[in-house]
């Protein structure tokens, strides 16, 4: 078996991945992408009564909440989970946002602890034992405890099918359990570049790391530059783990 | 203390009806202990199964449901954002001493004063040589409680009963790999069951050879249970210790088109023995269902701790079934941990399992259709799928 690749291809691969009905959105213009996911978002919104948002300060979840801003109720809760190794850039970014959008309800969350140490002592950097429970303790658990303890029946995302094989699966109502919940994804069918002309045509300002050269964000722990023009987007994040994790899995490893 | 037993199945003990005896000395704590009949898991996996012991929930509340490497960073997001209650952290608290024999690592570590399998750690390197000998863990077991004394938590897992199944004791004919793989059926298996042998870096046997090296894994880990309690029983500790051994999950040995391996949600992978003494309550036959779940609370229960409700518990104490032989449950759930999206419940003689998406991680193939329903009493070895529309138990899983 391949090892993942981190070139264009990858997205083809990913878009081969999604589900006919999500896939057939995928050629429809900026203007009819835009009115769809609206529509995905007012049927949740009519359909749930506790909603929030997830916002990272990167470029997806930021169109995300520009694009729903204006039919979010004022006082919905705007999620941002601070794993405690942010780029310095995307703290200020994130308080310039809230403060200049006017975002009413904004919530920082993390992790009782930093374990970030303890956790690359104990794992190495960047194994695959290190990335998921790194990840699903310092990213992951403040979310899911921030959707049980505000008690939200959805939790919007800015997630993308493009940028990951498994994300490729997902389905605009995507039900979870711990705690039961369900996770709304309107861009679940947007390519990077919609994301780019949106952000052009409605003169939002970003994150200055993508002047940087990143074209996806994570913490300072696992993302790392992306400087060839014929990457895939995901190509500055979590490498090793990426392959190590198939590596695993080929082996049959249990 | 709990002593787990990786894939562990009633099926090859004598207490459970097998011709051989492979368990002497359980039987021997069974004639004044307790045993229960019908305990499944929550999981056909470790991972799963090891964190419902430790929360008191199901999969599907405490978010691990896939093994290790399956398990996402959403799922350990998951099982930390809802997470209050880990069993080791709480026993910490009231002062005891946690220790814990085993090398799987990750969140397991938390709440331990002592987490290793072997004084010498292997590094990184854990793959493939990763199983100690029972010999050898027991007895660091034994050096750990003598070093302190009481009061203790030892959770001790022997994995010996994995595939490979390690032992010195089986003399088996080794055979050609290709011979062996004759043997199996379908292309997808012989595919797994090639790469599978070589990751393990293990000398191959026939089937029949190789179902004789588990029960003599088996035999062996039975004959260093029997000495850890004759070692408690020497020190005066075993009347006042609550001592469970038990599988985390079965395995098919060969059945199913299943070789030595846990994935499936029959019985075989999902019935496991549990065998325990606790103090102060008689000798026990138990026939009702208990899941790894409920093992938090009963050890709350037998310490006169109450259980908060925050803690969210889906388990309930044994006590009362074990003391009065009254029900906790009618029916039992599980999830597949090395399937994509497998899940079932059970009741005493019927069985129904839906598969959203049957992708076994290791073999790449599948090993449940959509629907099964079995009818257990009829046919035990779940063979003939009668599955023909929704009912009462299916609703419960979709």
């Amino acid at each position: 078996m391949s090892e993942i690749r981190f070139t264009e291809e990858r997205t083809k691969d990913c878009e081969k991945l999604m589900k006919p009905d999500v896939r057939a959105l995928l050629n429809l213009s900026l203007d009819e992408k835009v009115a769809k996911s609206l529509e995905v978002a007012k049927e949740a919104l009519a359909k749930y009564k506790k909603v929030g948002l997830g916002f990272s300060g990167g470029t997806d979840s930021l169109v995300l909440l520009h694009l729903l801003k204006p039919i979010l109720p004022e006082d919905t809760p705007i999620i941002f989970v601070d794993t405690q190794h942010e780029f310095s850039e995307t703290y200020e970014f994130i308080n310039k946002v809230v403060k200049e959008w006017g975002i009413k309800n904004f919530h920082t969350v993390k992790a009782p602890e930093d374990k970030l140490q303890a956790m690359v002592t104990r794992f190495g950097l960047k194994t695959a034992e290190f990335t998921t429970i790194c990840c699903g303790y310092h990213k992951i658990a403040p979310m899911m405890k921030a959707i049980g303890d505000f008690g939200f029946d959805a939790f919007f995302v800015g997630l993308r099918g493009v940028e990951h094989e498994e994300r490729a699966k997902e389905v605009f109502f995507s039900p979870r359990t711990s705690p039961n919940h369900i996770r709304i994804h309107p861009l679940l069918f947007w390519r990077k570049k919609d994301i780019l002309d949106y952000v052009k045509k409605n003169n939002i300002e970003c994150n200055p790391l993508y002047a940087q050269g990143y074209t996806s964000l994570g913490c300072t722990v696992c993302t790392d530059k992306n400087l060839d023009p014929n990457a895939h987007e995901r190509a500055g994040r979590g490498v090793v783990r990426e392959t190590v994790m198939k590596k695993l899995r080929d082996l049959g490893y249990t | 203390m709990i002593v787990l037993i990786d894939a562990f199945r009633p099926k090859n003990l004598s207490l459970f009806g097998y011709q051989k005896e492979t368990d002497k000395n359980l039987k021997e704590i069974a004639k004044e202990g307790i045993i229960f009949k019908n305990f499944f898991p929550g999981s056909n996996a470790t991972a799963p199964s090891l964190t419902s012991i430790f929360t008191g929930k199901l999969p599907k509340n405490h978010g691990i449901i896939h093994q290790f490497p399956y398990t996402t960073d959403e799922e350990v997001g998951a099982m930390y954002g809802q997470r209050t209650f880990w069993l080791p952290s709480f026993l910490k608290e009231k002062g005891y001493r946690t220790l814990a024999i085993d090398w799987i690592g990750m969140f397991f570590e938390e709440g331990f004063d002592y987490y290793k399998e072997r004084e010498e750690w292997q590094g990184e390197n854990k793959v493939p040589t990763h199983f100690s000998p029972v010999k050898d863990t027991t007895d660091l077991a034994i050096s750990k409680i003598k070093e302190k004394g009481k009061p203790f938590f030892l959770f001790l897992h022997l994995w010996d009963t994995h595939f490979p199944f390690l032992t010195t004791e089986y003399k088996g004919e080794k055979k050609d790999i290709n011979e062996v793989l004759k043997e199996i059926k379908g292309d997808v298996q012989k595919d797994y069951y090639g790469k599978k042998v070589q990751v393990e870096g293990n000398e191959l046997y026939s089937l029949k050879d190789m179902v004789g090296k588990y029960d003599a894994a088996i035999t062996e880990v039975d004959k260093q249970i029997g000495k850890l309690c004759q070692y408690l029983k020497s020190e005066g500790f075993w009347g006042n210790t609550i001592f469970m051994a038990l599988g985390d999950h079965g395995t098919n040995l060969t059945e199913h088109n299943i070789y030595f391996s846990s994935s499936s949600l029959f019985d075989d992978t999902i019935h496991a023995p549990f065998i325990a003494n606790f103090p102060g309550i008689k000798k026990a036959e138990v026939d009702g269902f208990v899941q790894d779940m409920d093992i938090a609370p009963t050890i709350l229960e037998l310490i006169g701790e109450q259980p908060r409700e925050e803690w969210k518990f889906d388990g309930k104490s044994m006590i009362n079934l074990v003391k009065n032989k009254k029900e906790i449950r009618d029916k039992v759930f599980f999830y597949d941990g090395l399937e994509e999206d497998v899940r079932g419940v059970r009741t005493k003689d019927r069985k129904v399992i839906f598969a959203k998406d049957p992708k076994c991680h290791l073999c790449k193939g599948g090993h449940h259709k959509e629907w099964e329903e079995y009818d257990l009493k009829n046919d035990p070895g779940e063979n003939n799928n009668i599955y023909s529309k929704v009912g009462s138990l299916s609703e419960l899983i979709i």
